[in-house]
């Protein structure tokens, strides 16, 4: 359909005069290449010179950036002092919240009271609070005593009967070996 | 393999003689098929003679020097004619944006000066060498995007699904390429076409 809308355009682009090569097309085309092929050689080389040219003098400026060692604001990277981590920060902040004093003695009066009740489980979480309060801030130094009593948390609580039966035990062991 | 044999083979069949034994005279036959063709296409892309037989000779030293980069994944035709296309592409801009003036019509759309062609054949009449004069200066105003597939099609007479692997476009986007074509090109010789 379109196409015979075209018919006469198409007919004449079609019976246009066919253009041709000249004739020493081959001789110019086979001199050039013939040209091409001696200047590729000088070509690469000049090419492998510009590249190991720009490739030393990028390595000697990332170098000089990189160590800077005349700059004011030098800083060596290994005597820079390591950041300080977010959560810890968080947890000195509340330590300020919470008086240190307080949370001692709660830590030791639950630790008492369990002693007192024979709990096996009695390892209170005394040493974790004064880890974390320790290293969330050097500021606190916290100074306080305890007694060899108070960390003996496996010593066992007898009634005097109990003790009674323990000592009869031991003199009769005693009797036998002898 | 000798010239009686080469002359048998096909044009995939050829760059491949020519990539494998890098034999000379499988490229030069090569040329001898396609400089025509090849002239023809650029000479009423550019309406240049001079720049479209350098366009086509920096096209087959391309094919010289890049054979290797021919895969038979695609017609040998359709990869130099791309080549020729880009080329062509090239060498109207570069003559565009140096503005250069050409005798033959080239670029400015309005301004155009005719020199008679000594090569037309005299058997021509006078009415057909005009016709024909006319016709290359409407091509050369219609837009690349549409010149391109009209010279393709309906001068070189390539199908619709070469023109599109040439151009890298869609079948669709060719057809209705072509069709802008020629439209332009009927309204811009509708003095030639008055019936």
């Amino acid at each position: 359909m379109e196409e015979k809308k075209f018919e006469n355009l198409i007919n004449d682009l079609k019976n246009l005069r066919k253009i041709n090569a000249p004739d020493n097309f081959e001789f110019n085309l086979q001199t050039r290449i013939n040209n091409l092929s001696e200047k590729e050689p000088e070509i690469v080389k000049k090419k492998y010179r510009l590249v190991t040219t720009i490739a030393f003098a990028s390595v000697v400026v990332i170098l000089f950036i990189i160590s800077r060692p005349f700059a004011e604001d030098y800083e060596d990277p290994f005597q820079i002092q390591p950041q300080l981590r977010e959560d810890l920060i968080a947890i000195s902040e509340n330590s300020n919240a919470l008086p240190l004093n307080d949370i001692i003695n709660d830590s030791f009066k639950e630790s008492d009271s369990n002693l007192q009740k024979g709990i096996a489980s009695s390892k209170s979480n005394l040493p974790e609070k004064l880890n974390d309060i320790n290293s969330s801030s050097a500021d606190n130094q916290v100074q306080f005593t305890i007694s060899k009593k108070d960390l003996n948390f496996t010593r066992p609580v007898m009634n005097d009967e109990e003790i009674r039966q323990v000592q009869i035990l031991k003199q009769k062991l005693m009797s036998k070996k002898n | 393999m000798n010239e009686n044999d080469l002359n048998n083979l096909s044009d995939e069949e050829l760059i491949l003689e020519f990539q494998q034994t890098n034999n000379e005279r499988a490229f030069n036959l090569i040329v001898k098929r396609f400089k025509n063709p090849l002239i023809n296409y650029v000479y009423r892309f550019l309406g240049d003679y001079d720049s479209c037989v350098d366009v086509v000779q920096d096209t087959f030293v391309k094919v010289y020097r890049y054979k290797d980069r021919y895969t038979d994944v695609a017609k040998f035709s359709t990869w130099i004619y791309t080549i020729a296309t880009n080329l062509a592409k090239t060498e109207y801009q570069r003559r565009k944006r140096l503005k250069t003036f050409s005798i033959s019509g080239f670029g400015d759309e309005e301004n155009n000066y005719e020199i008679k062609d000594n090569t037309f054949r005299p058997d021509k009449s006078v009415d057909s060498l005009y016709k024909e004069e006319q016709i290359q200066r409407a091509l050369l105003k219609v837009k690349v995007v549409y010149r391109e597939p009209v010279i393709l099609r309906d001068i070189q007479g390539m199908s619709y699904e070469e023109i599109a692997d040439i151009l890298n476009i869609e079948v669709g986007t060719v057809k209705s390429r072509i069709n802008r074509g020629r439209k332009r090109l009927q309204k811009l010789l509708k003095n030639v076409y008055k019936d």
